[in-house]
């Protein structure tokens, strides 16, 4: 098991811009739905094989692990209101990326609608970045949203090969960040 | 659902089956039907078995009253078109549930 050690940021919550807004409607449950983006066993069928593990409580530790055990994403739980609501610090573990490009927020919003819920994701940042440094975030954000819809309505997630955008690895890279 | 013409705009571009672009101009609200025409566009791309569709809807004005109605709309009829495709039923949401300000 990977030792991990979640930085504390210091941060206002309200200086953070929302950078991507992805709102989909599944016929699921809020409970359910919940459960799905806090269970490592159901994360790994629609989020690109990533495990999360969450400690539901504010100042808890959120973690993404890829399919070998890596860690993949580091953050904290800013908010938890289950099953409403769970904001996190959202950063990928590459070498001076915090640094570089400060700490990424991720919002889940569950809202009850008919017999279906409305699943609003919200990507955020406490500074301005590049559209090649946001496309990473365009491109698989609706990857992940539309597989995890699938999951929930069909049993089946959906199998999307994808790899990161070029044009945001090599931004990182000039940036001086080693993306792998 | 009682045949009112709600929308209605002409096709710039098709381009079966990948890309569908027209004007959208609202006709149904008084208070909407003032602001000009918009341009939808919609591109599907194949992606394994898989198809990534991607909506733009552009042109609003500042202010624009519809862009709140459209935003909240789109993704409601987008969701239970995946729905439908994939399951063969679509989603039945509630339209007080978009919250959308026009509608009362």
């Amino acid at each position: 098991m990977k030792i991990y050690r979640t930085v504390r940021v210091d941060m206002n919550i309200d200086q953070f811009k929302p950078t991507l807004v992805y709102a989909i409607y599944i016929k699921t449950t809020p409970e359910k739905a919940w459960h799905a983006l806090t269970t490592g066993e159901v994360s790994a069928k629609y989020f690109f094989g990533n495990s999360v593990e969450v400690d539901e409580r504010v100042g808890g530790a959120y973690v993404l692990r890829t399919p070998d055990g890596e860690l993949h994403i580091s953050g904290e739980v800013i908010e938890c209101e289950r099953p409403r609501k769970l904001t996190v610090t959202f950063n990928v573990n590459w070498p001076a990326l915090i640094e570089k490009l400060g700490p990424t927020l991720v919002s889940y919003e569950i809202e009850p609608a008919g017999d279906a819920v409305k699943l609003t994701l919200t990507e955020s940042h406490d500074r301005p970045l590049s559209d090649d440094i946001l496309s990473g975030g365009r491109q698989g954000w609706p990857a992940i949203m539309s597989s995890l819809k699938s999951l929930l309505e069909t049993g089946e997630p959906l199998v999307i090969a994808m790899a990161p955008p070029q044009r945001m690895l090599d931004s990182l890279r000039a940036l001086g960040i080693a993306a792998p | 659902m009682d045949g009112t013409t709600t929308d209605v705009g002409d096709i710039l571009e098709a381009d079966r089956p990948r890309r569908l672009a027209y004007t959208f101009k609202h006709l149904l609200r008084e208070e909407l039907r003032a602001e000009p025409a918009t341009r939808v566009v919609f591109v599907l791309e194949p992606h394994g078995d898989l198809v990534k569709l991607t909506l733009t809807h552009e042109g609003f004005v500042e202010g624009s009253k519809l862009l709140d109605g459209i935003s909240k709309g789109w993704p409601a009829i987008l969701s239970s078109l995946k729905s439908l495709l994939e399951s063969g039923e679509p989603l039945v949401i509630p339209p007080a549930a978009l919250d959308i300000e026009a509608i009362d």
